[in-house]
């Protein structure tokens, strides 16, 4: 969306106190705090805030993420829409929250923060089922295995918020329910997957 | 078994007990901008919608049969007088589909049958309407953590700005009446009949499925057939246009999603 000074109601509308991107700043995750028809102030995760000149004119690029998962420093993340209703396009925490999978198992909310998004809008990451298992051994409390599913330190296995399989260290096997045996067999290539 | 009306407790004296009907009823709401000169019709309620601009107005009809509502579609085009842009981004169509003499069990199934169809719908009116704060897709939102439960319980924890929102179904502490529908509000403003014919033939479809099939389980369906085999059954007037990879393709995650509705370990 191209956002000038003709237009600076609408950016006010429905991104000020959002985060976005500029197309002219690269991958930089912006907060918006406030909208003028000369300029947009905002602050990055550094908090210094910058003037975008709207006399000028930007691209600016909003994201609306879909539900995912993903690795953000010793646990996973997952991610969600709010459908509920406000005017804002940007993310927000309106319209989006995060909660993390802790070292046993437990989905907790966690706080809307400028570091999160960017783990996720710029290298969402996932762990590979073997360094995963090796790294619970030290601090490692939960990971993100693909977009849909993860697994915390004490072998829960989840798709989405949901429980589907256990991992049992001691044979190297995992348990889940028939219907999700496709998924998390292509996940835990590899292992032995018996079903319920 | 149970239907919607009496597990919601819905009057049926509205429109002289034509809404006790079970074939296909729907309400729709043409959201239109840009309006010169209003219409007059005994079947259409018009409403000013403050979401609207540039003398923007809601068209309402009442409950009524596909052909109907075509013919309304029609009237409302064809007489209505509209300056430019009249059909702007914050314009769209609603359609309400009349559930409440179906079971709930089978109002279930057809939730679940359309989360895990919801790409053919969004495919239908293209990306700006997924990506819009007012008719957010199912499989964005933490939504399908609920489908396990009972249709009440889905309806107590539903959000209004779904494209798919089962609200209307009663009266509940999120919704602000009981008409025994189901909401569709994916379709964007249009004046296109071929394009309003199609997506209300696609909810026809999908309606008469359930109504035809009332014991039918998706959760059982989807083990033993493709997305693609399904969407072929239920809405032939979304699928036939595609290839059975692509819709296949398009549903590999709304598969996951139906599948978490039959639970998942105990913990």
């Amino acid at each position: 969306m191209f956002v000038n000074s003709q237009n600076f109601d609408d950016v006010k509308k429905y991104f000020q106190h959002t985060y976005v991107k500029f197309k002219e700043t690269g991958d930089h995750i912006w907060h918006i705090d406030t909208v003028s028809p000369q300029e947009i102030l905002c602050t990055d995760k550094s908090k210094e805030q910058v003037g975008i000149d709207l006399t000028i004119g930007y691209n600016l690029e909003y994201i609306l993420p879909r539900k995912a998962v993903f690795q953000f420093g010793r646990r996973a993340i997952m991610l969600s829409r709010i459908p509920a209703r406000q005017w804002k396009k940007g993310m927000c925490k309106a319209n989006t929250a995060f909660h993390t999978l802790s070292a046993d198992g437990s989905w907790l909310s966690y706080g809307f923060e400028i570091d999160l998004i960017e783990g996720f809008v710029n290298k969402p990451s996932y762990y590979p089922v073997e360094q995963a298992l090796k790294d619970f051994q030290n601090d490692l409390e939960s990971v993100a295995l693909t977009p849909r599913i993860s697994m915390s330190k004490n072998g829960k296995i989840y798709i989405d918020s949901v429980l589907v399989a256990r991992y049992t260290e001691e044979d190297q096997k995992i348990t889940c329910r028939k219907i999700f045996a496709p998924e998390i067999s292509k996940v835990f290539s590899g292992f032995k997957v018996s079903t319920l | 078994m149970s239907l919607v009306k009496d597990v919601f407790t819905l009057s049926g004296s509205s429109y002289g007990g034509k809404l006790n009907n079970e074939d296909f009823l729907c309400g729709c709401e043409f959201e239109i901008e840009s309006v010169k000169t209003q219409i007059s019709h005994e079947d259409i309620q018009v409403v000013e919608d403050h979401s609207l601009r540039n003398q923007g107005y809601e068209y309402k009809t009442v409950p009524s049969t596909f052909k109907r509502t075509l013919e309304l579609f029609d009237y409302v085009h064809k007489n209505l007088k509209l300056g430019p842009d009249p059909f702007s981004h914050r314009t769209s169509i609603h359609v309400h589909v009349n559930v409440r003499n179906l079971p709930v069990n089978t109002v279930r199934q057809l939730v679940l049958t359309y989360a895990l169809l919801e790409p053919l719908f969004f495919n239908f009116v293209g990306p700006e309407r997924e990506h819009n704060i007012f008719c957010v897709p199912l499989s964005f939102t933490t939504l399908p953590s609920v489908y396990k439960k009972d249709i009440v319980y889905m309806h107590d924890n539903w959000h209004k700005y779904t494209a798919f929102n089962i609200l209307p179904l009663g009266i509940g502490k999120n919704s602000d009446a009981g008409l025994g529908t189901i909401e569709f509000r994916h379709l964007y403003g249009t004046a296109d009949r071929k394009v309003f014919e199609t997506w209300l033939t696609a909810l026809k479809q999908l309606y008469d499925f359930f109504n035809q099939n009332r014991d039918y389980d998706v959760t059982k369906d989807i083990v033993s057939r493709s997305p693609a085999q399904i969407a072929l059954d239920v809405i032939p007037a979304l699928a036939s246009k595609h290839g059975t990879a692509t819709i296949n393709n398009m549903c590999a995650d709304s598969v996951l999603d139906v599948k978490l509705s039959v639970g998942g370990l105990a913990k």
